[in-house]
């Protein structure tokens, strides 16, 4: 018999685990890898974002049939005498769904329905104490790779609430007017985040 | 003529350094396929057509659809019907697509369904990589008041 017989092996399993090793150290010392959220998901962020960006922006705009915007009758739709979002049920805002009217088909529609969640936030001035924010949308906590759009929204003093009363003529609005010596009432920032579940 | 001693080490050393090379050669095959699985999210081919998509769905978006301000995220139908009697051919030259690559344009509304007869290009192919963008707006004008997907298909081919 011979002795020799396990160096060739030993060999091959040293070599082996040299590779292994060294495979591992490259992986750990790149800082980026295609696991790495950043750039696994990088593209994916980027479209959810700018579908984000496109649902505010087309919004915004003047539908036949309607005072304002989908945006902002979303924004107006307070009912004074409950002190909540019309349709809102525990909160004062809308929680774990959309809001009623063509906003919220629209978000059920291009986001829920295609497995993105959101949540939507409005920042607003005080007249001399800088922005504020409360929440207009909430369903949960964001995932880390959430992204957000926002969208400029103008109210005036004479732009009417859901239930028609005027919106200088409210105190139960969570919007103060910021600026009670002209039209305008406030500049809000209305903010989505958006997240794939 | 000398006959050679049987010997008991060969066959016992040729194992032994068959053992020692499989599992070596086992190690490199799976190390090469694991490093070639980490750069596949990076080498180019797909990178392109992301690109085209992007570009084109942003051209669309906010000019050749857009009505007015640009920026509005309004679609002007009247726009988008003229635009859609071009062919897939004239499309593709309009919007700079390269030859070889598969292109396809559906409007639709936010239930899936496709706005007038507004679908140009070809299925695209169940294999391969495919890049896809999706613009959201409002079209408005000749019977058409609702809010639009349009969603751009590219690959190549």
């Amino acid at each position: 018999m011979n002795d020799k017989g396990q160096i060739h092996t030993l060999e091959g399993v040293a070599a082996t685990l040299l590779v292994i090793f060294a495979t591992l150290y490259a992986v750990q010392a790149s800082a980026v890898t295609p696991t790495s959220s950043s750039t696994a998901s990088q593209e994916i962020e980027m479209q959810i974002q700018r579908m984000g960006e496109d649902i505010l922006k087309q919004a915004n705009t003047d539908r036949v049939g309607m005072n304002h915007t989908p945006l902002k009758t979303a924004v107006l739709n307070w009912n004074t005498s409950s002190g909540k979002f019309e349709g809102a049920e525990s909160r004062f805002y809308y929680r774990g769904r959309a809001p009623p009217g063509v906003l919220g088909e629209t978000l059920n529609k291009t986001l829920s329905d295609k497995g993105i969640a959101y949540n939507i936030d409005i920042v607003y001035n005080r007249a001399s104490e800088g922005t504020h924010v409360f929440p207009f949308v909430d369903n949960g906590d964001p995932s880390d790779n959430a992204v957000v759009a926002r969208q400029v929204l103008l109210l005036y003093d004479d732009d009417t609430l859901g239930d028609g009363t005027q919106l200088v003529k409210d105190d139960t609005y969570r919007i103060p007017d910021m600026s009670p010596n002209t039209g305008l009432y406030n500049v809000v920032v209305v903010r989505i985040t958006l997240w794939r579940i | 003529m000398r006959i050679p001693e049987k010997s008991d080490a060969g066959q016992l050393l040729t194992l032994d350094f068959m053992i020692g090379a499989t599992i070596f050669a086992f190690a490199v095959v799976l190390t090469l396929s694991f490093v070639a699985g980490t750069i596949a999210p990076f080498t180019a081919n797909s990178d392109e057509t992301i690109l085209t998509s992007e570009r084109v769905s942003d051209t669309l978006y906010s000019n050749r659809f857009a009505s007015g301000d640009a920026s509005s995220g309004v679609l002007d139908a009247a726009r988008v019907d003229s635009y859609f009697d071009k062919t897939i051919d004239e499309m593709k030259s309009d919007l700079g697509i390269p030859e070889e690559y598969g292109f396809n344009i559906t409007i639709s509304d936010r239930d899936g369904n496709v706005i007038k007869n507004w679908i140009k290009g070809p299925s695209p192919p169940d294999a391969g990589s495919l890049s896809t963008s999706n613009r959201i707006g409002y079209i408005r004008g000749s019977g058409v008041n609702e809010t639009a997907i349009v969603e751009i298909k590219v690959w190549s081919s």
